[in-house]
């Protein structure tokens, strides 16, 4: 009875479009007509009654391709973009409807295809809000799986592994955060960072990040041990047993260091976990040996950002490109030449700096 | 993608301070020593006195840990040695791995009927010690010099007896 009183609502309103048609299947054309029209809400009233009213158009690729468009602009317009407008799902899964039911124009299938790309993104950038907070973690998962889900739809071999590696390491980072945050009240999200950091070494496991972080998780683990357990026991028993775990940790951190290195053998960061987790382990060798490599590339990047240019020798050749120091001065040689003072010959050295 | 995640490396671990954070567990250790021993009748009044020869960072960790407070009767009183020179009378004396090489002159510097000595050096049990840290596969376990200890009247208990990856 309802359903009637609005298709006369409807019909009232609107009788210039209903004249001379079937009345139950015009609303189709209704909704492409408010959907031009920039009037979304009646757009999307005629696409609803559309299905159903329609059941012959039910199946129809076109009315489900225009509807795709209808909800995407009613989540994008209407509902501004909020993550709670279902709109958007309800675009994504039109669309899904008018590639599946194959008999769309291939132009049509390219539109919906880029339409479904570009929902898509809306779902990754509410992923990727979601994680600026440590308290939007299930939404942030559901955008995400949303946000494959859109992509598969587009390609269903669509390599997806990169935005699983970074979904994950991002999520990893943001549920140690929690943890870091009060880590007796939180103690379960280290769990669910290693988790996070584990889902991107199955796709990756040389990914340097997660191995990195990976090391720093265990290794604070053990730390947090010695400084609130260890310093508190009072017998040896505890003492030995705590110690064991922190061993334990120590050990777990040491191969995705190992891993992280491996990659970024150049990376301080690496380098000094690898130093602190050896002498952890009371293996003062190797300790020392990344301690000196940590030195050896702490005095590189001091190279680099202040370089040390030798004073000019009368006696040596120089080559164009060769910088020295003179009176205090820096000279770079535009020529090859020997003997030439840079502060007597323009022709053969330019000042650079004072 | 408008936005993109953030997989910085913003995390902090605890790389910086991994030798305090070995220094408070040395310093534990250097706490059961002091407990799990008796030390001769005629030592157990006035300040009990730790001393800690060459290792700043432990110092620093047994000082804030245990200075001011109390063993039995005695009140714990840490101090540190910069040189063999300084040394003196101390109930217990913990000399890091890099100043093994002062052992002779420690030997004849302290009152062995008074001063545990501690040290830190595979193969230094012999060398004077009572108590010697070594690392087994990791862990940092102690070696005991029953021998010494019993020569001068220090009572080891049983409990350090029984955890000792080696006595002589």
């Amino acid at each position: 009875m309802i359903r009637w009183v609005n298709i006369l609502l409807i019909c009232t309103a609107l009788p210039v479009f209903v004249s001379g048609q079937s009345l139950r299947c015009i609303y189709e054309d209704m909704a492409l007509k408010y959907y031009q029209e920039n009037d979304f809400l009646k757009a999307k009233a005629y696409s609803d009654s559309t299905l159903s009213e329609c059941p012959e158009l039910f199946d129809n690729d076109y009315v489900w391709h225009v509807r795709g468009y209808i909800m995407y602009k009613v989540f994008f317009k209407v509902d501004n973009r909020s993550i709670e407008s279902s709109a958007r799902e309800e675009s994504l899964e039109a669309f899904y409807r008018s590639i599946t039911l194959d008999s769309l124009k291939e132009e049509q299938v390219a539109e919906s295809k880029r339409a479904i790309n570009q929902i898509a993104i809306t779902y990754w950038n509410d992923a990727a809000n979601a994680l600026r907070d440590t308290n939007s973690f299930d939404q942030a998962i559901d955008f995400f799986n949303k946000f494959k889900k859109a992509k598969q739809i587009n390609s269903s071999n669509h390599d997806l592994s990169k935005y699983d590696i970074a979904f994950y390491k991002s999520l990893g980072n943001q549920y140690r955060t929690k943890y870091n945050n009060n880590k007796k009240l939180y103690k379960e999200y280290i769990d669910l960072a290693i988790n996070s950091y584990k889902k991107v070494l199955e796709i990756d496991s040389m990914e340097y990040s997660a191995n990195f972080n990976l090391g720093g998780v265990y290794h604070n683990l053990a730390v947090d041990i010695i400084l609130n357990e260890i310093e508190q026991a009072e017998d040896l028993e505890l003492f030995f047993m705590l110690e064991e775990k922190t061993i334990e940790y120590f050990n777990h951190a040491l191969p995705y260091l190992k891993n992280a290195y491996l990659v970024q053998p150049q990376n301080k960061q690496v380098v000094h976990g690898m130093a602190a987790v050896y002498l952890s382990l009371h293996d003062d060798e190797k300790h020392l040996l990344y301690m000196n490599r940590l030195k050896e590339l702490q005095e590189l990047e001091k190279q680099k950002t202040n370089p040390t240019y030798s004073s000019w020798d009368s006696n040596y050749q120089y080559a164009i490109g060769d910088v020295v120091e003179y009176a205090g001065s820096f000279y770079k040689a535009v020529t090859d030449s020997i003997g030439v003072a840079p502060n007597s010959s323009s022709s053969d050295w330019e000042k650079i700096q004072e | 993608m408008a936005f993109s995640l953030s997989t910085a490396f913003g995390q902090p671990n605890s790389f910086d301070d991994a030798a305090k954070t070995q220094a408070k567990k040395m310093s534990r250790m250097v706490f059961f020593m002091m407990k799990y021993t008796d030390w001769p009748k005629n030592h157990k009044s006035g300040d009990f006195v730790i001393g800690v020869y060459g290792d700043e960072v432990l110092y620093k960790e047994v000082s804030s840990s245990y200075n001011g407070t109390s063993t039995g009767s005695q009140k714990i009183k840490v101090v540190r040695y910069i040189s063999v020179n300084e040394i003196s009378d101390c109930h217990l004396l913990y000399i890091a791995g890099s100043k093994s090489n002062y052992m002779d002159q420690i030997n004849k510097k302290v009152d062995h009927n008074k001063t545990l000595l501690i040290t830190n050096k595979s193969g230094l049990l012999d060398k004077g010690p009572t108590i010697n840290f070594v690392p087994v596969n990791g862990r940092m376990k102690w070696e005991l010099n029953l021998t010494k200890a019993k020569k001068y009247n220090f009572i080891i208990g049983e409990d350090l007896k029984r955890s000792a990856h080696k006595t002589i």
